[in-house]
């Protein structure tokens, strides 16, 4: 990257740093020069850089890297889609990166639990910094490049720290939602989430642009599962238009933990998201899942890097992309078994569906194995709506536009299958209908 | 209702049909007989639109429409009905949700009230029983892992559910056991009314036993090489095809 956009972003953090939260505490003050420096050094990456092939954010080097600033009003919280303005959750909002406390619920909480805004846990006296804007997993560089993980850390303003002690379970799922109303700048937050030993929790995740909001996300979802723990997470990320979005979520799974995850992506201009698992106990496990469904000219990048770091581990990967129009999809899949990661099975499925002619679809599955005795697999195809199918349905009377959502939604009925949070499930099935009705409205 | 005029149909550069000329009335039955590749899908496909066949000569009215310009669609909306001689599979996709689909399509393209979830699941339910359908088999994604049998079973659901006007049978009772046979040619036989038509394709005399035709037409290379009775078909089962392919080339 030219040092000339460096210096764009060490302007912004500068003029940013005297009142980010923690700005008062030395430590903190640390931490984020640290994260500065280590963004310096790599700049954003490029499609040069492993990983980022298929990829461009040169979109960013037009936008003002200063914070994301709209303004809150009724329409923010009308243009929620109606499944998640209602899901019975423990939801935390923040608009333009902000926490919104007039539009967030709380809720009860078992003894020992947390569920904060981040914020709180950076100012004077605080002893926790570290390990909230620490350089786990998140600044992993298994998956490459790992310069926006860097700038979050330096940049971030909030985000929620939630905390399950051993054995815990909630009977409702967190909702963290992220709603972008500006037009211009960026928001980094920072989602750090720590299961105890035994303990299970849903979390939802949502990003959503409200009509003609733009700017940049970019989040980072950090945590770890303890032994025997589960966490069932699901990203659903419906930026607006113009918006470009990189999100990275990082999780270490303890011994016989579990995590299965599903980011969903149906809006945004420039979209990656990240997965960065780590199978760190013997019996712990992951199925990560996801789905793109881009239409216009939108760019859908879902990259996934899976350590299987111990034996009897295993995960699980099914991911499914749409592209319309001229929009791209991007599916990355790595699996990654190290020397003493014996008994370990990993299974991966990629594959695109491509709407229309001017759409492409990239599947790149990689397995890296450095031990003998595993069982790995991955299939990926990108193919077209089969026309045999197309006619039987218009055969019984169904139009060409509606066969064609008809058989795009059974593309992506495994993801539906496999959704985590069985809470979310009015909320997903919401989105991708309106999606696919979009869709065919502007094809009809 | 349907007037076939010397139709001429090509797929990838191969004429296949080679000017066929068919009429059948409002309440007629039609049986349509042929040796393998005789082009009694093709004149079926074409009959219902499918892409890829070519049309290169002759006409096809429809209740006085040109049936050629129409889409596929609007052919079935229109009562044109076809059950397929291969059923397609369509993972991912429930029976019950194709069928409402398909069904309030239709009734929406004829200004009819939709039918909401609960009327549509009452329908679907009565029209499966009586041809013994289980739940299961709605249930599950469209002919997908379906037997042979209760593929063709499942044409014939959705043919009673659509109440087409003019039903196209391709070959229907292949694979169907004798007992199926029987419930689907009762399921036919219920459609059968003076204001609707059949064309029944069929290489076998024994569904003919049970569905009677008034019209019985040889196909062979792409022509209809002879027409008759009822009786045509016990002929045919008796006689194999060879002598009327054979009237037909000296013809
Ligand atoms: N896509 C195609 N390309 C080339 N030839 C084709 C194609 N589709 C059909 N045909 C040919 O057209 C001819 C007629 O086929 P059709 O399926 O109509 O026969 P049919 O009378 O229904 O036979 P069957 O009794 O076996 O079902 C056959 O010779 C077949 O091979
Ligand atoms: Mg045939």
């Amino acid at each position: 990257m030219p040092t000339a956009d460096i210096e764009r972003f060490n302007r912004a953090f500068a003029a940013a740093s005297a009142e980010l939260p923690g700005h008062g505490n030395a430590e903190v003050a640390r931490l984020r020069e640290a994260a500065m420096a280590r963004f310096a050094s790599t700049g954003l990456p490029s499609r040069r850089d492993e990983g980022w092939r298929y990829t461009d954010l040169r979109r960013l080097d037009r936008l003002d890297p200063a914070g994301l600033t709209g303004r809150i009003d009724g329409e923010t919280v009308a243009a929620l889609p109606d499944a998640l303005a209602s899901l019975d959750a423990h939801r935390m909002v923040f608009v333009d990166g902000r926490y919104e406390a007039a539009l967030s619920a709380h809720g009860a909480l078992p003894a020992g639990a947390r569920l904060d805004v981040l914020s709180a846990h950076l100012g004077n006296g605080c002893e926790d910094a570290a390990s909230i804007l620490g350089t786990g997993l998140a600044e992993w560089n298994g998956a490459g490049q790992e310069g926006l993980a860097a700038l979050n850390t330096a940049m971030t303003r909030d985000g929620v720290l939630f905390e399950l002690p051993a054995g815990a379970r909630l009977e409702k799922p967190v909702l963290v939602l992220h709603l972008l109303t500006g037009k211009a700048g960026a928001v980094h937050p920072r989602n750090v989430l720590r299961i105890g030993p035994g303990a299970e929790a849903d979390v939802v995740e949502a990003f959503i642009g409200l009509t003609g909001s733009g700017g940049w996300s970019n989040s980072v979802f950090d945590g770890a599962i303890g032994p025997g723990g589960a966490l069932r997470h699901v990203a659903l990320v419906r930026q607006g238009e113009d918006a470009v979005h990189t999100g990275r979520m990082s999780m270490e799974v303890e011994r016989d933990a579990r995590y299965a995850a599903q980011v969903l992506t149906l809006g945004g201009r420039v979209v990656r998201n990240e997965f960065v698992v780590r199978l760190s106990g013997p019996g712990a496990a992951c199925g990560l899942s996801g789905g793109a469904l881009a239409d216009g000219r939108r760019h859908v990048d879902h990259t996934t890097e899976i350590a299987h770091a111990a034996p009897h581990t295993e995960s699980e990967q099914v991911f499914r992309n749409v592209a319309d129009d001229n929009a791209r999809t991007v599916f990355q899949g790595r699996v990654v078994v190290e020397r003493d990661a014996q008994k370990t099975n990993a299974r991966q499925s990629g594959r695109s569906l491509l709407l229309s002619s001017g759409a492409e679809a990239q599947n790149k599955p990689e397995l890296r194995i450095f031990a003998d005795d595993v069982k790995c697999s991955h299939g990926a195809t990108v193919g077209d709506l089969d026309k045999d199918a197309l006619f039987y349905l218009r055969a019984r009377g169904i139009d060409e536009a509606e066969a064609r959502a008809l058989l795009t939604r059974a593309f992506v009925a495994d993801l539906l299958t496999l959704l985590p949070v069985e809470a979310a499930r009015t909320a997903v099935e919401e989105a991708v209908d309106g999606w696919l009705r979009r869709a065919v409205d502007e094809d009809g | 209702m349907l007037s076939i005029r010397d139709l001429r149909a090509e797929v990838d550069g191969k004429e296949i049909l080679r000017g066929i000329s068919l009429d059948l009335a409002a309440g007629e039955v039609h049986a349509v007989m042929g040796p393998n590749g005789s082009g009694k899908s093709t004149l079926s496909y074409v009959l219902a639109g499918r892409d890829g066949y070519e049309v290169t000569g002759g006409s096809v009215t429809y209740e006085g429409r040109d049936l050629l310009a129409m889409e596929v669609e609007e052919r079935a909306a229109a009562g044109i009905f076809l059950a397929f001689q291969y059923p397609v599979e369509i993972p991912g996709v429930s029976n019950l949700t194709f069928l409402k689909t398909a069904v309030n399509a239709v009734k929406k393209t004829r200004g009819e009230a939709e039918l909401d979830a609960l009327d549509f699941l009452k329908l679907a339910r009565g029209k499966a029983s009586t041809l013994e359908m289980s739940d299961a088999l709605l249930q599950r994604a469209v002919n997908e892992g379906f037997s042979g049998g209760e593929k063709k079973r499942n044409e014939i659901f959705q043919m009673a559910m659509l109440e087409p006007r003019l039903a196209i049978l391709d070959e229907t009772d292949s694979g169907l056991d004798i007992d199926a046979l029987k419930t689907v040619a009762d399921g036919v036989n219920a459609l059968r009314s003076p204001d609707r038509a059949m064309l029944v394709i069929t290489h076998y005399q024994r569904l003919l036993d049970y569905i009677v035709p008034d019209r019985v037409h040889v196909l062979s290379g792409g022509r209809i090489v002879k027409s008759g009775d009822a009786g045509l078909a016990r002929e045919l089962e008796a006689q194999g095809y060879a002598g009327f392919v054979g009237e037909a080339a000296s013809a």
